[in-house]
């Protein structure tokens, strides 16, 4: 089977895509380890998974 | 197979006792000969607490030192040089850890070390030892500069940049916070505990040394200009460089992700950290101590260009004794990361 990637939106770097995603899969991008969502599946389309808001700002 | 005969030249300094550490576990090569003029004749032990027990080697004065196989020379900048024709030929590689040998331009020590260097000639046979940056030239190369710890940090950070034209010749602005053990094992009034504990000290605003050599390393297109500022901050070790960028063109994240993958992607000591969340999101000296790893991280500021590069290391290991270990093992065709395998601490 062709190993199948898609482009990381945050760092640009080619993420691996397994057999058979489905809609709101999450992946981790290797590169950034940004936590990503498969958000379209012909072609994969991958977007920042949501996270969890922290403040930061005190 | 024989492992190789190592000797160090002030063995009794902080980069000296790391040299020690890090060869207690080197698998091709042991320190048969550590020397102090001030230690001769005292365990090793006795002026690096960590290695009691796990060395038998004495302290020896310089004059009785043997030829080996690959000298490390520790002395503090300015003696080197004038020692290096009793020194260079007593084994088959030397490497340096002072700044004698690291500036190619001879006019350059007056400026940035107040001494004129007594052996110009050798200059060009030293390569300057940033496996990163040099790495062939260092494995076929007899003698090793290693670099300053600062200018390790900030060449990291900026040298994909200025490589690629994105950085200016110009205008680049570097802060480095450094820990105590930068200054050595020689002690002083400003290194007195009163008065160096608790500081946040703006130590070198301008004129820091290791600028000569940063400007050196990252003039790949041409001459360029950085403005190195330096503050000691409390800690004894590690060091926190952030650079500020502000483009030639306009850039996005994307792009200065692909140019540092492409820099730093292989390497097995530069790691690029740029986190989402958690608490270490970017380069953080702590969990580098005891480690030849150099964070680097970025964030881009898209409202203005500005481009923030930081860079993190311990100033005695990626920024000393790692270093050299690491061109040490290039130039033995050893595997790069033998004896530098330790991954740090977590928590500190």
């Amino acid at each position: 089977m062709t190993a199948s990637y898609a482009p990381c939106p945050v760092c640009d770097a080619e993420v691996p895509v397994p057999p058979n995603p489905v809609l709101s899969e999450l992946l981790v991008c290797e590169s950034c380890s940004v936590a990503l969502e498969v958000r379209a599946l012909d072609p994969v389309v991958l977007d920042e998974a949501p996270q969890e808001e922290e403040d930061w700002g005190q | 197979m024989a492992k190789l005969r190592v000797g160090i030249v002030g063995a009794s300094g902080y980069t000296g006792g790391e040299l020690l550490r890090i060869f207690l576990h080197h698998p091709n090569a042991e320190v048969v000969q550590a020397t102090s003029e001030h230690h001769a004749g005292r365990g090793v032990g006795t002026v690096h607490p960590n290695l009691r027990g796990r060395s038998s080697l004495s302290f020896s004065r310089r004059d009785a030192l043997a030829p080996c196989d690959a000298l490390f020379l520790c002395l503090p900048h300015g003696e080197t040089a004038p020692a290096a024709e009793a020194l260079l030929p007593m084994a088959g590689r030397v490497l340096d850890l002072s700044a004698d040998f690291r500036l190619r331009d001879p006019a350059a020590y007056p400026r940035w070390y107040g001494f004129g260097h007594p052996r110009p000639d050798l200059l060009g046979r030293f390569v300057y030892g940033i496996p990163e940056l040099h790495r062939d030239q260092i494995r076929s190369s007899r003698m090793v500069a290693v670099a300053g710890c600062n200018a390790t940090a900030v060449i990291l950070a900026l040298h994909p940049l200025f490589a690629e034209g994105i950085a200016p010749s110009d205008g680049t602005v570097v802060e480095v916070k450094v820990g105590s053990s930068e200054g050595g094992a020689a002690f002083s009034v400003s290194s007195h505990h009163p008065e160096r504990a608790h500081c946040l000290r703006s130590y070198r605003p301008t004129g820091h040394r290791h600028q000569a050599e940063i400007e050196q390393e990252l003039a790949v297109r041409g001459p360029v200009r950085v403005h190195l500022s330096a503050t000691a901050v409390d800690e004894v070790r590690g060091l926190l460089a952030t650079a500020h960028v502000f483009p030639t063109r306009a850039v996005d994240e994307k792009e200065i992700w692909r140019l540092y993958r492409r820099a730093y992607g292989e390497e097995p000591f530069v790691r690029i950290v740029k986190g989402r969340d958690g608490n270490y999101r970017y380069p953080e000296p702590k969990v580098l101590w005891g480690t030849n790893t150099c964070e680097v991280g970025f964030e881009l500021d898209a409202a203005s260009g500005r481009l923030v590069v930081m860079a993190a290391l311990d100033n005695l290991v990626k920024g000393g004794a790692g270093q050299a270990v690491q061109c040490f093992n290039l130039m033995h065709g050893f595997p790069e990361a033998a004896g530098l395998e330790f991954p740090g601490l977590h928590p500190v």
